[in-house]
């Protein structure tokens, strides 16, 4: 027993309290005085709520009773005692301001710093809102355009395509285009994906069934001004361009876009494959701006049937959205050989032409977008020596992958999957068309025969400290060369932009020596009137990310012309009465895009068959509805913990002992309270919750509101 | 497909794991290997999980809180052994062990079953403990035999192997029409009707408190006595097939009445008689209106009740904070043995009735208990306050309600002068929102919260709530005002001098004050 009592106080003086009555319990009924007084010790030290000091005092005079000496049994039991106090009270309701999902709130400046946001209700544009919407609407954030995902994902539930359609097009322009080709930055942050709650919503393919469930006549958005009399030339018709002009035509802008191709549309034509992306799909975007007024004049070069300094003279701004054109080609042995071709121009033949000449092995250097268009479309194009099982060749379209030798078409890249610029479905389509793919080899030299490129030496690398853009450096391995036969080499490895155009007065303005714009991805240029969007501006990205650099070129250009701030964005909060979701959804498996089997994948046909109308909505019920911010108001709360022990997340309600503020009163940390009396506050914590309402059921005085915060941006008039 | 609502996490322990547990085997088990999930369920055995992990709470269950002394004797032993020297007298007319080991739950179950007392259905979403009137068998002007019903219900297997109800389901059968049966505040209420002799039950259904509180509505004005059973099993039922198993804050069957309604409830359970082949069903009367009509308490203080039969009187204490050490229940039991008839009653305001006194004790035993320092005086007054164990062994508990207890008890129980000035006032203390301890039906209902303090941490308190009763139709009290612990005994004894200082006369029942006065001038004047 002796020993029992000694091992059980060393647990009592390391902090392990329960460990200790455990033990002391498991030899038999606390009743030995030694027990009694250790159980009494243990609590006692404890003494993080009042239970701990009413066990405490339980056993200390259970310990007395039995003829303990020890001194501390009647301390225990003096501690435990609070007193009254009689001075004369006021007897007053408690009052709060916030209350439950079932009450209103005031569109009140919020009375605690506490508050997730400045007011409690209405319209807000304080630092604090925005931050909110920034750090809890993760897909919104991510999107360059800050496209309202949540709002568009509820309308989808509801089966209000339409809807969806509107909140899409009103935020990034092309949703039946970026719906298929979008380089989805909003899943990678989707809360559904974060560790342990499974995959994220497939965001880009709703956007894609909102496009394809509403009716299919043309959407025209209303401008916001009336007609400002300022014209604006836009130099190219790409995305940026595109986006630039529907945005300064709803401000009331006249606009026209010069284009040197013969069709509108930069990379959405000449890059994306129509497998991927039909033509019909992004001329039909495109009308929906043509609409607004916007002119687009085709086969126009700037710097060749126009200058720019003419454009200048003639317009009251200037956008150029001028993209990327300019391959880069690798600087090795062996590079002027005929067969080694960029992937742009590839693709560009392809897309405009439907055919172009190429090898029988074909290899495509590269781990971006351009390296498994060119890829797939390589593999789409091959030798017409093809051997085709019997049963086969009457289903396989003449075009069809599978009439082409498997393994002829192949991908090599540098770095490893981890550092590919590409989606993950992208990657599962490349295998399902039986391309193999290389990764963590370097090209090092082309080998030819007469000018004709033969083979390719490459060395394997090996990864090392991250490069400039954030990607692990491939450091060469030495000794590991191999060469690889071939006829055909597509480098996708990366284009710049082009400024030959530009008129060489201007040039000097503009440009630094590298080529690139003095004024570096900004919006404004070094030259008063000339604005830069899209690409052109940032180096080669995405369409989703070309179209946020446009919209906020716009607001750029808007400012240069009517000197003032015409859109303003607002926090716009509301009070719901529920989420509409239950938990379940959560459980719901992500809904795999349905696609065409592999016999019938040729050029023109789109492999991605989109979502049905009833999975478009199965899908869209995943979403957490992040928009929804629940919130306890402090002052309601009964402190019962009941939301805690109902709680989804380790993080996602806390027992605060005080939340930190930065100068501008954003909410950037907390302390967790150890004991009762510590705890200042029960908190959600925003960032850590899903969503799941569990907080609200459990809450026995309606504490809990819930309320639909959104980003609106809108005219000032 | 649209998510479909799945069985939450308790509905799905209730189809997977059988809740008659092994104790023996669970002795034996290490802690760790015990699922949180079973944890959960050794409630259906009237074993509870304390706030104190190495330990558990046991209730027992007494229909119609009645024990003999040999029955409570073997409660007092097995207190003495295993659960720290002490029982508790629940607000459901019962006893609970607090205290015990894991390993000791068995030895308390089975010492309990070699009595005929059983745990199971304790806890858990089952029928609870069977409760009615302290007075039932013995106090004046009964109607009913309300005991024999409630044997009848307590022995009847179809509603005792109900394993898997929606949530729990309690019933109350009172003896006649008085508020001490609490009928509006049970999922089902029984109350008896005398019509040309003829015995037969007014049935009251969907009362219960919780954190949203509901009183009963009156579904049936006459059930004879012989459909009792069937209209209690069909009401289980009924339940069971319309109690929202989905939110488990509203799957009790007060929500499922006050969303149907008193007539549509009826005609259910009419239905689901008709489906079991139950005859003459045209006996039973719907109610034509479906609000209550319970007479106020009969009793108001008295310490002894004669009973109707020769000779014999109901003697009642007051036990403090419903705590009975082994000393204080050894001194009662014997008592009851020697003096009394060997039967022991508890009651809902956690105080003890010993009945079947012969009238030459009790003088008595009214000194002896005296000396032995237990109160028979106070009863239904300002000294016969009910509070719940609180957050000293509770896990759902904010606050400490057995010190707020003792805090009015020692501050104004003890000015016998000031608290007779009042007259009839009941003070009940609950912890948490669960309510437990009956605060919404209380004249002054104190329920557990914190408050934040602007400087930092917060502060243990109560809500205050005033003028809830159970008798006519029931009234929810009503908000008043939030205090701190500390300030409680100030507080209180400001709400009570308003009250002397604002009643129309010493008739005036505080209840009746706060009716009269309403909340919102009541504030004012607390102000």
């Amino acid at each position: 027993m002796k020993q029992q009592l000694i091992k059980a106080e060393k647990l009592i003086n390391s902090g392990e309290y329960e460990t200790a009555v455990a033990f002391l319990c498991r030899s038999g009924v606390p009743e030995n005085t030694g027990v009694c007084e250790l159980i009494a010790l243990a609590y006692h030290k404890r003494k993080t709520t009042r239970g701990d000091v009413f066990s405490a005092t339980v056993f200390a005079k259970r310990a007395l009773e039995q003829g303990s000496s020890n001194p501390l049994m009647q301390q225990i039991i003096d501690a435990s005692k609070r007193h009254d106090k009689q001075a004369a009270v006021s007897l007053a309701p408690q009052q709060y301001q916030l209350g439950g999902w079932n009450e209103h709130r005031k569109e009140l400046e919020a009375p605690l710093p506490s508050c997730a946001l400045s007011r409690l209700n209405g319209k807000t544009d304080h630092a604090k809102d925005f931050d909110w919407l920034d750090k809890n609407i993760p897909c919104q954030k991510a999107c360059p355009a800050a496209t309202d995902i949540p709002d568009y994902l509820a309308a989808i539930y509801e089966g209000r395509h339409e809807d969806a359609y509107l909140i899409n097009l009103h935020d990034n322009v092309f949703p039946a285009v970026l719906g298929r080709v979008c380089a989805r930055p909003c899943e990678a942050e989707c809360r559904h994906g974060w560790d342990d709650l499974g995959d994220p919503v497939a965001i880009c393919f709703s956007k894609r069934s909102s496009a394809d469930f509403k009716q299919q006549n043309l959407v025209v958005l209303d401008k916001w001004f009336t007609p400002s009399g300022k014209n604006i030339a836009v130099v190219g018709s790409g995305v940026a361009g595109l986006a630039a002009a529907r945005q300064l035509a709803l401000l009331g802008h006249q606009v026209r876009v010069y284009e040197k191709h013969a069709i509108p549309g930069g990379m959405m034509n000449q890059g994306i494959p129509i497998f991927r992306l039909p033509r019909e799909i992004i001329d039909r975007e495109i009308e929906q701006i043509t609409a607004l007024g916007v002119e687009i004049l085709c086969n126009t070069e700037i710097g060749k049937n126009l200058s720019l300094s003419s454009l200048i003279e003639q317009h009251s701004a200037v956008v150029l959205a001028a993209g990327t054109l300019r391959p880069n080609l690798l600087d090795l042995p062996g590079k002027n050989l005929e067969g080694i071709s960029h992937g742009l121009d590839f693709l560009l033949e392809v897309n405009t032409t439907g055919s172009t000449t190429i090898g029988e092995r074909v290899i495509v250097i590269g781990g971006g977008f351009t390296a498994m268009d060119c890829a797939r479309t390589a593999r789409r194009l091959g030798a017409a020596t093809v051997h085709l099982e019997e049963d086969l060749s009457t289903i396989t379209a003449p075009g069809s992958i599978l009439r082409m030798p498997q393994g002829n078409v192949r991908v090599l890249y540098r770095r490893s999957v981890n550092e590919m610029l590409v989606t993950p479905g992208e990657l599962e389509e490349l295998e399902h068309e039986q391309i193999p793919m290389e990764c963590m080899v370097s090209p090092v030299a082309f080998h030819g025969e007469n000018g004709q490129v033969k083979s390719m030496q490459f060395v394997r690398t090996e990864l090392g400290e991250p490069d400039s853009s954030g990607r692990r450096r491939p450091i060469a391995i030495a000794g590991s060369e191999f060469e690889i036969p071939v006829d055909t080499v597509l480098l996708a490895t990366g284009q710049f932009p082009e400024t030959d155009w530009i008129d060489d007065t201007i040039k000097a303005d503009l440009l630094s020596e590298d080529g690139w714009l003095k004024s570096g991805a900004d919006q404004i240029t070094a030259r008063d009137k000339i604005f830069a969007a899209g690409d052109f501006a940032t180096g080669a990205s995405s369409l989703i990310q070309a179209i946020g650099h446009a919209k906020q070129c716009v607001q750029a250009v808007d400012q240069f012309l009517t000197g003032q701030n015409r859109l303003k964005d607002y926090t716009q909060v509301k009070d719901v009465l529920g989420s509409d979701r239950i938990r379940e959804m959560d459980a719901v498996a992500l809904q795999k895009m349905p696609t065409i089997p592999l016999a019938q994948r040729d050029l023109p046909t789109e492999v991605d068959l989109g979502f049905n109308q009833e999975t478009s909505i199965d899908e869209a019920q995943r979403c957490y509805q992040c928009h929804f911010k629940y919130e306890i108001d402090t002052d309601k709360c009964v402190y019962c913990d009941w939301c805690v022990k109902a709680k989804p997340r380790p993080e996602c309600i806390l027992k605060i002992k005080a939340l930190n503020f930065d100068e501008e009163g954003r909410i950037v940390g907390w302390d967790i309270a150890e004991t009762a009396d510590e705890v200042n506050m029960i908190w959600i914590n925003q960032e850590d919750c899903i969503r799941c309402g569990a907080c609200v059921a459990a809450c026995p005085v309606n504490a809990i509101s819930i309320q639909k915060v959104s980003l609106v941006t809108e005219p000032i008039k | 497909m649209k998510a479909q609502p799945e069985l939450s996490q308790v509905e799905k322990d209730k189809l997977e794991i059988n809740p008659d547990f092994d104790f023996r085997e669970i002795a034996k088990r290490p802690f760790e290997d015990i699922t949180p999930n079973e944890l959960a369920m050794f409630k259906w055995s009237g074993v509870y999980h304390q706030l104190q992990p190495s330990f558990f709470m046991i209730r027992v269950v007494t229909p119609g809180g009645r024990m003999t002394t040999r029955q409570f004797n073997r409660a007092v032993n097995l207190a003495e052994k295993y659960a720290q020297n002490e029982l508790c007298i629940t607000t459901r007319q019962t006893l609970q062990f607090h205290w015990i080991r894991k390993e000791d739950i068995y030895k308390v179950i089975e010492g309990m079953a070699e009595v005929g007392i059983t745990t199971k259905n304790g806890c858990g979403d089952v029928l609870r403990n069977i409760i009615g009137s302290s007075l039932a068998g013995a106090g004046p002007a009964q109607i009913g035999d309300s005991l024999k019903l409630i044997r009848l219900m307590a022995d009847d297997d179809e509603l005792q192997n109900q394993r898997n109800l929606p949530r729990k389901h309690k019933i109350s059968v009172a003896p006649n029409n008085d508020a001490l049966a609490q009928t509006l505040i049970n999922c089902q209420g029984w109350v008896p009707v005398e019509r040309n002799g003829i015995v037969g039950w007014k049935f009251h259904a969907g009362g219960g408190l919780g954190a949203r509180p509901y009183l009963a509505k009156v579904i049936f004005d006459w059930v004879p006595e012989e459909l009792v059973l069937a209209v209690t099993r069909a009401t289980v039922e009924a339940f069971r097939r319309h109690g929202n198993r989905r939110q488990r804050a509203h799957s009790r069957l007060k929500v499922v009445v006050a969303s149907m309604g008193a007539k549509k409830f009826g005609a259910v359970l009419i239905n689901i008689m008709k489906e079991k082949d139950v005859l003459c069903l045209d006996q039973i009367e719907y109610a034509k209106d479906p609000t209550p009509s319970i007479d106020r308490m009969s009793i108001n203080g008295e310490a002894v009740i004669p009973q109707p039969t020769l000779d014999k009187s109901i003697v009642r204490i007051l036990i403090p904070r419903s705590e009975l050490k082994t000393d204080q229940s050894r001194i009662i039991s014997r008592l009851a043995d020697e003096l009394g008839g060997g039967i022991l009653v508890f009651t809902n305001r956690q105080n003890i009735e010993f009945h079947d006194v012969p009238n030459e004790n009790v003088t008595a035993l009214l000194s002896t208990l005296d000396n032995a320092g237990f109160a028979t005086d106070g009863h239904e007054h300002l000294p016969d306050i009910v509070a719940c164990v609180g957050s000293t062994m509770c896990k759902m508990a904010i606050s400490d309600s057995p010190e707020a207890y003792y805090r009015l008890y020692n501050a104004l129980a003890t000015d016998e002068s000031y608290w007779k000035s009042i007259g009839t006032l009941r003070i009940n203390i609950t912890g948490c929102p669960n309510n437990c301890a009956h605060a919404w039906v209380a004249d002054i209902g104190l329920r557990g919260t914190r408050t934040r303090n602007p400087d930092g941490g917060s502060t243990e308190g109560y809500s205050i709530f005033v003028g809830g009763k159970l008798s006519e139709a029931g009234k929810v009290a009503e908000y008043l005002c939030d205090i701190p612990t500390e300030e409680l005994v100030p507080a209180v004894r400001k709400i009570l001098d308003t009250y002397i200082k604002q009643r129309n006369d010493d008739s005036e029942l505080f209840i009746d004050f706060c009716a009269r006065i309403g909340i919102t001038r009541f504030t004012s004047l607390v102000k």
